[in-house]
């Protein structure tokens, strides 16, 4: 890694200052930091000066206190950005009130990970596109001309584009918190700019045809501090992953829903792993609308429609198929319906 | 050593072992972090180096920025010798710093401009089109009551050692001491002398641990060696050099691809009449090494027309990788077999029973198919859930090869024992079982023996390799210790006034025609120096004989139809052991094996860019790896039917497996992957070619 | 996967930071390992891992992956699992740093786990067995009595080269105080 000053911000003033201080060319946040440490050692970037907020504490806290950092206030659930995926994923309000987030980040990355990886940085973190990851690759992402993936190795990549055409840079967007957050109505809260202080979560990222060297809309010095989204009790997630230990997920699926009597009443979908962005089906989440979840050649209708629109790359075809079978079960999942082969696992 | 003790809690077991409840003698040390390896080696003022790489698949080194990176703070040196690679990874200099981070930095500082050239990075970029079929071949088939043909492919797998390979050299001017991470202490002591400026009896190897090596460390100092010995002559100073994960993925071996052109006769009842299989291997910039060994002669394949062609290509070539040939074959064949066994509508398991050459493995089958419980396995074919569970069966076997080995056992006044060899401990238990063998010829406990082991002051062992070290170093380590014994009973025998061969020891009491007469510690206080030294004699130790290691496993997974995704549920594998020396030790080698095998079956595969030639995946991260969530339920079960002799045992558990896990995919879904590693995707590739057998109404069930 | 936050931030106005800097350059940290204080001078970009490997002469912790992908390197940090590659040293300041040689006791004795990785042959190189150690003790720690799907998820971030999952399942179930799965699971 490169040489850097170290800051310890103890409050959002000191955060913000030290961002702005002339001396630091190229200052960045850093929360757990996993993500930034592996764009350091693969030289992805050099910043000067890593500004630690784990500790800011105060107003908009967003360091996580205590076994449970979510609250909840009628309706509405409330967590700091730097609460870990660990504590998202143990949280008794979470797990009670918005299954599908703690589920979701229960299931990210590793135990170990967990521990230290915090909300904002799952969000915010870079794509995981191998072509990416390697400084050698001088792809579209660092300022190059050339997506790799598209004559390279595409097994991983995305199926949809949020343009009129596929690319430029076909990324699958890498957080699997965003599409259980968007379900749920989330709401991301920042300083650090004047002209806003909230952005709901489905206007944080943007696709590559609005800028490709970056995934989220946040301006230079705009720091997340906390998180407030709708209980959303009746919601599940499911992954496909092609190994069951520490694996990206091939495709998944977020969905919320309510229910009207033993049928689905209002269903939201967002899938991960098929976008740049973390990709809503809302054709889908009309068609479940009057769907007993029990039904399963019902629910497998609805979710047929999940993979429309695709326009898969070489190597990536399979994912369009996955991704019906993944919406299915997330749904079930939300219902508590068994789902085939998990009994004992 | 007589003993026939039941190993516990084990359906089965055929195995005698000697020590069934030994704990392995290092364990201690590898728990608590007190067990130093080569790279734990922070030598005062060591210098850190690391080899510059070519990052593509064929390039031209342009231009760089070494002048100015040598200038960055703790940058000692930085050296280019090379100005083009033909694989992503080819070594073309190093970079020297004074410390960790400083070399980190360095190697991110340093900007390279290369000039991309065109590349292959695959077998089929040479092997465009099926080959040709023999004309002899071709009538043989033209014969047949049915063919098959089909197309079968491994991909390149890494051994992916968790330590990578290097070493921290500390040349001191007229002496040198290494510590490396080798599989062969020797091997590496023999490469180095050149380097290092020294004669061989001027350093030493030091390798107490290693971290894995499975084959890829078994070719002596390599360039990490060799640098770093260079390296350290030249300044005066301890260089420590070891290759990161992205270095070892790239340049330290491999499993070398395989592609597997079979056309098979058979008759209506399964009987293979012969054919042609050809089969290729991918062997990178390497020209030869990718064998792949199908037919694996454990069956009868009539008359068939055979050949090999290793194909070359951008890519870093193959090294030994434990089971050489065989786990890339076995998958073939045995996937092959139940393919002939389903258009034969005959049970894959009645068909090997048929086919097998040898008596031992229609045993073992007999055997394993109770354990796996074959009577319950569904017909292929025949299932429609969304679930649904399939059973396959795979074999292996394998030779006893000589190796040149010696051993000394040294008994102190003090009573303590120490057993000598210089090999190794790459994590089959080298140095538990080295000092059961000097404890049983001496006649004391196995804890009263310590080892010493990994150093190329010791006495001369081989390689870990081929699975010849428990074979080849036991019989000397006996020879040794009974040599030291009778030294000991000579002077016991002196003092007493009778014949050295009226005594013996048993349990650490000298026995005298059954009665005590002295413990064995006492009897130590009679050697008069400090200590007496047994040795092996190698003219007189016996290696030969037979020591074939043949295996039977068996899998039980079931596939999710809807996804792709197979779940392992249990893996029987029985393995010839011949004599246990460790139990645990030696079960431990079973389930490592197959575990591998699983993981090559499931999850591992070298993805090269087809445009750049570049490793895409040369991390833990998408060069997938099994981890515990994937785990299924493994018996082993030691086999030792009237084998006396030490057998092979780290090699073959590895080589069925992959074959199993295909045929039990086949059974369960009704069609074959011939491709590894087995993805989601491909089984739903498979499932869609199957076509009408998809459930009806809509998957769920 | 968190660096917190934006890091496309690079306004340059000149303001006063009251915030605490270290670095760039060798700085001196305070660190609590195995719960003795240590003082080690390092580089701001040093690693928790090669801090503890390289200043703190603690060399139970492996570099294997070097990007959190194969839990060699766990040790616990305020007695969370973490993995010490991918944390800088400096972010470790003030935590007490547990590593896989601190879990011996003052005795000179194995901690349980330790002990049933003995008696199970839960490894055989070694090298992953510092991570898998650490990784099951922090399981048990919150999890006295864990099932063996919770042993498995526990350790889904540690691999093992070797193979030796079988036995490190019956070694967690051991000290745990539950009867093994025969023939590991």
């Amino acid at each position: 890694m490169n040489s850097f000053t170290y800051v310890r911000a103890r409050n959002q003033a000191e955060a913000l200052s030290s961002l702005k201080d002339a001396k630091f060319s190229l200052p960045v946040f850093k929360g757990g930091g996993l993500d930034l440490v592996d764009h350091m050692k693969e030289g992805l970037i050099a910043p000067d000066a890593l500004i630690d907020v784990r500790g800011v504490r105060g107003e908009g806290d967003l360091a996580g206190n205590g076994p449970d950092a979510v609250e909840m206030k009628g309706e509405v659930i409330r967590f700091p950005a730097a609460m870990t995926l660990a504590q998202a994923a143990n949280s008794a309000v979470l797990r009670k009130f918005a299954p599908v987030v703690a589920m979701t980040a229960g299931s990210a990355a590793t135990p170990a990970v967990r521990n230290v990886a915090t909300v904002a940085g799952n969000l915010l973190q870079r794509p995981r596109c191998w072509y990416y990851r390697n400084s050698q690759f001088n792809c579209l992402k660092k300022g190059g001309s050339t997506c790799f993936a598209v004559e390279g190795e595409n097994a991983y990549h995305a199926i949809f584009s949020t343009g009129s055409s596929p690319g430029p840079c076909h990324i699958v967007h890498p957080s699997n918190l965003a599409p259980a957050l968007m379900v749920c109505d989330a709401v991301v809260h920042t300083v650090g700019n004047a002209d806003r202080k909230e952005i709901p979560i489905g206007k944080l990222f943007h696709g590559p045809e609005k800028g490709v060297t970056s995934e989220h809309t946040l301006e230079a010095g705009e720091l997340i501090t906390h998180i407030t989204m709708k209980a959303r009790p009746v919601s599940g997630f499911y992954a496909i992953k092609e190994k069951q230990s520490f694996d990206w997920p091939l495709v998944f699926a977020c969905v919320a829903i309510e229910m009207a009597g033993e049928r689905i009443g209002k269903a939201e979908v967002v899938a991960g792993a098929v976008a740049p962005v973390p990709w809503a089906l809302p054709a889908v989440a009309a068609a479940l609308k009057g769907v007993d979840p029990k039904d399963e050649r019902a629910l497998t209708e609805a979710c047929a429609l999940a993979g429309k629109g695709a326009k898969p790359m070489r190597d990536n075809g399979y994912k369009v198929g996955l991704l019906s079978v993944a919406v299915k079960r997330a749904v079930m999942k939300a219902a508590g319906v068994a789902i085939a082969g998990e009994e004992g696992r | 050593m007589a003993t026939t003790t039941p190993t516990m809690n084990r359906p089965m077991n055929l195995g005698a072992s000697a020590a069934d409840h030994l704990d392995r003698v290092d364990a201690l040390a590898k728990v608590t972090g007190a067990a130093k390896y080569g790279r734990d080696r922070y030598l005062p003022g060591s210098l850190f180096a690391a080899l510059i790489r070519c990052p593509w698949g064929s390039a031209e080194l342009l231009s760089d920025n070494a002048a100015e990176v040598g200038k960055l703070a703790g940058v000692v040196e930085i050296k280019i010798s090379r100005r083009e690679g033909t694989y992503h990874g080819r070594d073309v200099g190093y970079v020297l710093a004074d410390s960790v981070v400083a070399l980190k930095r360095a190697m991110n500082a340093l900007k390279l401009e290369w000039k991309r050239r065109e590349v292959k990075t695959r077998i089929e970029d040479t092997v465009k089109e099926p080959p040709a079929i023999n004309e002899d071949a071709k009538k043989v088939l033209d014969a047949a009551a049915k063919k098959l043909s089909a197309v079968y492919s491994t991909p390149v797998q890494t051994h992916s050692s968790l330590e990578t390979h290097g070493c921290v050299v500390d040349h001191r001017g007229d002496s040198a001491t290494v510590y490396a991470s080798t599989q062969g202490t020797f091997a590496f002591r023999d490469g180095l002398d050149e380097a290092l400026k020294l004669k061989g009896s001027d350093f030493e190897i030091v390798c107490e641990y290693v971290g894995g090596g499975f084959g890829s460390k078994l070719g002596g100092p390599g360039k990490e060696g060799l640098n770093a010995a260079r390296i350290s002559a030249a300044r005066g100073k301890p260089v420590y050099l070891f290759v990161n994960r992205e270095e070892e993925h790239l340049d330290t071996g491999n499993r070398p691809s395989s592609m597997t052109f079979a056309e098979l006769a058979f008759e209506n009842d399964g009987t293979i009449t012969g054919g042609q299989i050809l089969t290729f291997g991918g062997v990178g910039v390497a020209r030869g090494g990718g064998g792949c060994d199908v037919p694996s002669g454990r069956y009868n394949f009539g008359d068939l027309r055979r050949a090999h062609t290793d194909v070359s290509f951008n890519a870093g070539g193959p090294r030994a990788m434990r089971a050489p040939g065989k786990p890339q074959g076995a998958f073939a064949e045995e996937l092959m077999l139940d393919e002939v066994a389903l258009a034969c509508n005959v049970d894959p398991l009645e068909l090997r029973m048929r086919l097998a050459r040898s008596g031992n493995h229609k045993e073992m089958m007999k055997a394993g198919a109770k354990l796996i419980g074959w009577a319950n396995r569904i017909p292929t074919g025949t299932q429609t859930g969304t679930i649904r569970r399939g059973m396959g069966v795979g074999l292996c076997s394998w030779g006893l090869f000589p190796a040149r080995a010696e051993g000394e056992v040294v008994i102190y006044r003090d009573g303590s024992v120490e057993a000598r060899t210089g090999t190794q401990d790459i994590g089959t238990g080298q140095r538990t079982i080295m000092g059961v063998v000097a404890a049983e010829a001496v006649g004391i406990n196995p804890d009263e023996v310590r080892c010493s082991i990994g150093s190329s002051k010791l006495p001369v062992g081989p390689g870990s390799g081929g699975s010849v070290t428990a074979p080849n170093t036991a019989p000397p380590m006996r020879a040794a210790a009974l040599d030291a014994k009778n030294k000991l009973l000579t002077i016991i025998a002196k003092e007493l006034n009778v014949e050295a061969s009226a005594l013996e020891i048993v349990k650490g009491e000298v026995l005298r025609g059954g009665q005590r007469v002295m413990s064995f510690k006492d009897a130590c206080q009679r050697i008069t120096g400090d200590s007496i030294t047994g040795r092996s004699d190698a003219a007189k130790v016996d290696t030969s004989g037979k020591g074939h290691s043949d295996g039977v496993q068996f899998v039980e997974l079931s596939v999710d139809t809807e996804t792709g995704v197979i779940h392992l549920h249990n893996v029987v594998a029985l393995q010839s052991c011949g004599r246990v020396l460790a139990r645990k030790t030696a079960e431990s080698q079973i389930i490592g094996g197959v575990i591998q095998g699983l993981s090559y079956a499931l999850f591992e595969q070298r993805v090269l860019d087809r445009v750049t030639g570049a490793m895409v995946n040369a991390n833990l991260e998408s060069y997938k790896i099994l981890g515990p969530k994937d785990m299924p339920h493994i018996t082993p079960v030691l086999w030792s039917k009237g084998q006396t002799k030490v057998c092979s045992l780290g090699e073959p558990p590895v080589i069925p497996t992959a074959g199993a896990v295909a045929c039990a995919v086949l059974n369960a879904i009704g069609a074959p992957v011939r491709s590894l590693p087995i993805t989601p995707a491909k089984v739903l590739a498979a499932l869609a070619g199957v076509g009408g057998k998809k459930n009806e109404d809509g998957g769920a069930r | 996967m968190a660096e917190g936050v934006s890091r496309r931030s690079f306004i340059k106005t000149a303001g006063l930071s009251a915030a605490a800097t270290m670095g760039p350059g060798m700085v001196e940290v305070a660190l609590t390992v195995n719960g003795a204080a240590r003082k080690v001078k390092i580089d701001p970009a040093a690693t928790l891992l090669e801090t503890l490997r390289v200043d703190c002469n603690l060399t139970g912790a492996k570099e294997v992956c070097d990007r959190a992908s194969c839990g060699a390197c766990s040790v616990l940090v305020d007695g969370k699992l973490v993995c010490s590659c991918m944390m800088l040293a400096l972010d470790a300041q003030g935590c007490a740093v547990t590593t896989v040689e601190g879990l011996v006791g003052a005795d000179g004795k194995p901690d349980a786990v330790q002990a049933a990785f003995i008696k199970h042959d839960a490894l055989q190189c070694g090298f992953c067995t510092p991570g898998f150690v650490i990784a099951a003790r922090a399981l048990l720690n919150v999890n006295p009595k864990p099932t063996l799907a919770e042993i498995k998820g526990a350790l889904a971030g540690n691999i093992c080269r070797c193979g030796a999952y079988t036995n490190i399942f019956n070694a967690v179930l051991e000290a745990s105080g539950q009867a093994v799965v025969a023939d590991g699971g």
